[in-house]
């Protein structure tokens, strides 16, 4: 036998081991651990979902029918400007410069804006797409091509107008840490399709991750299993995942039956569900050595594809973040979440301004986000992938006037009050605009839709009610759409 | 850990003692010289990996046990 088939046989022994290690070991001590446990943790305890500490990403069965099986969530930090990309406003291209009427401020509280701000129009042209006659700057060439499978909330409205409270509230339903993300809560509710990779993974662009950090992707008081986990498109595609030089993949396999062993004990003795997972995830990061470097592999793809994506091999892109998120949910990973930073045009600086660095952001994201929308209908996916792409609130009408003096660069305050999302796939309505802003895109005034009712929204796309996918935690049971703020509905208007 | 003691199972221990703060059971020590054993062995037969980690595959074992000791649930969760 050649050296290279015996090899190979090694390693899919090897990987096969694994699992027939892990089944067999899933009988001793386990089980009654975990009944021992049961009644206190809240694996098992009623109104929880029952998992099994030693396999918590099992693929799982939602409560309602769902059309969505798995999310890509398309996060604009920062906080792009609906005024230059979707909600078009002929009333305030006719006040531009025009000092803002008192009415506009009277009661507002602004990030940065002081006195009065002049107006500013929208800085580019729009014009009409597609059969749906969505309305699109020319800041997006490419999505006008794909306009019809999408659907746009130009409703959307917040309470948070600073970047870390309001991207902590888009991505875990409150201003405040300690809350699991959406795509835990998904993870949870649903486990994953691919048991060799993270079902929830985030990959980042554009320089800096988001403002609220990293427990933007965090579990909160769900199990720890379900966070996000951040991978590069550039290098290795999980830190830390290789084994060190001098370890090889069976002396690792060894001393992993070792820890196995030492820790299922530990388990034991602290009847602790977290040291289950822990387990679980150690098996898991050894399959990833195989899997994730292949998950991750770009150059898998043909020329056409790179094409089409704008992909930049080597870097960290948007771009090859795109086409990573297709490869992942092709694998059956069930959230996918994407950030791509340097949204905030207030016009302090030429990288965010609205006429220098918003262009440069737009080209970023132009291009992959439609090549995502085409492949992922192209090869029969979109149907049931729901792909969500926003910020974390708007920005003002008014042209922002920082210390009260002019800038070169042009830029617009943080606004709360109204901004725009898109969502597609995933049993969304195509080709439709709901929701509306007031005649100077100031505030939502038609169908608004707060950041909960998009959780509610969400949740029910993935076949969940979201008053009842809920988690003990500080003595109530706890759910996405916060229960400090009742009253949350879903947007039954942009369902298919 | 090596300097600990001449005998294999008193390093192991004492290396478990100073990562967990706590005595190594009998049945931990005997999981973890026979760790030591089998990858004794293992680097014996595989001498460009051995020397990756260290001077003698006795020593390179000692480091993958090591490895180990600090990955165990008790070192890490406090």
């Amino acid at each position: 036998m050649k050296p290279e088939h015996f090899a190979r046989l090694q390693h899919e022994q090897l990987a096969h081991l694994t699992r027939r290690h892990f089944l067999a070991k899933c009988t001793t001590g386990l089980g009654a651990m975990w009944l021992a446990g049961a009644a206190e943790r809240a694996w098992g305890a009623s109104g929880v979902l029952k998992k099994d500490p030693a396999n918590p990403l099992a693929p799982d069965l939602p409560l309602l029918a769902g059309k969505a099986k798995r999310v890509i969530y398309l996060h604009m930090a920062g906080a792009p400007s609906q005024h230059e990309l979707f909600d078009y406003k002929p009333d305030l291209l006719k006040l531009n410069g025009k000092d803002c009427p008192k009415e506009f401020l009277e009661g507002k509280q602004f990030a940065f804006i002081q006195g009065v701000p002049k107006m500013l129009g929208p800085q580019f042209g729009f014009k009409q797409y597609g059969q749906s006659g969505a309305w699109l700057s020319d800041r997006l060439p490419h999505f006008s091509s794909v306009v019809d499978d999408v659907c746009f909330i130009k409703s959307m409205h917040t309470d948070q107008f600073n970047h870390g409270p309001a991207q902590l509230l888009v991505h875990t339903g409150t201003q405040n840490l300690g809350s699991p993300s959406i795509g835990s809560w998904a993870t949870y509710g649903l486990g994953s399709e691919n048991q060799n990779l993270p079902g929830f993974i985030v990959l980042t662009s554009g320089g800096r991750n988001p403002d609220a950090g990293k427990s933007v992707w965090g579990s909160g008081y769900l199990p720890s299993v379900y966070q996000g986990v951040q991978c590069r498109s550039e290098g290795e595609p999980v830190l830390y995942l290789d084994d060190p030089e001098g370890i090889t993949r069976g002396i690792r396999r060894r001393s992993l039956d070792t820890l196995d062993r030492l820790n299922q004990k530990i388990a034991g003795e602290t009847g602790d569900a977290e040291t289950v997972t822990r387990i679980a995830q150690y098996e898991m990061a050894y399959r990833m050595q195989m899997h994730a470097t292949d998950a991750f592999e770009l150059k898998q793809e043909n020329e056409a594809t790179h094409q089409l994506y704008g992909t930049e091999p080597g870097k960290e892109s948007f771009a090859n973040n795109c086409l990573l998120a297709r490869r992942l949910a092709e694998r059956g990973v069930r959230y996918i979440q994407l950030f791509h930073w340097g949204w905030d045009s207030h016009g302090s600086a030429a990288s965010e301004a609205l006429n220098k660095g918003f262009s440069d952001r737009c080209r970023e994201v132009d291009r992959p986000m439609t090549a995502l929308l085409k492949d992922l209908k192209q090869r029969g996916l979109l149907e049931d992938t729901l792909v969500v792409w926003g910020g974390e609130f708007g920005r003002t009408p008014m042209q922002e006037n920082r210390g009260g003096v002019d800038s070169p660069f042009v830029g617009r305050d943080h606004n709360p009050g109204a901004f725009t999302i898109w969502m597609a796939g995933g049993g969304v309505k195509p080709g439709i605009s709901y929701g509306e802003t007031d005649p100077i895109g100031y505030e939502a005034i038609t169908n608004k839709v707060s950041v909960h009712d998009l959780h509610a929204t969400m949740l029910q796309l993935m076949g969940f009610d979201h008053e009842k996918l809920t988690y003990p935690s500080q003595g109530a049971f706890q759910r996405l759409t916060n229960i400090t703020k009742p009253g949350s509905k879903v947007v039954t208007g942009v369902l298919a | 850990m090596a300097a600990h003691s001449p005998d294999l199972a008193e390093q192991l221990a004492f290396g478990v003692l100073l990562a967990t703060q706590q005595a190594a059971s009998p049945e931990m020590r005997s999981e973890l010289v026979s760790l030591h054993d089998a990858s004794t062995a293992d680097y014996q037969n595989e001498p460009g990996e051995s020397i990756k980690l260290a001077e003698t595959p006795q020593a390179a074992a000692l480091v993958l046990v090591a490895n180990t000791i600090l990955n165990l649930d008790s070192a890490l969760t406090r």
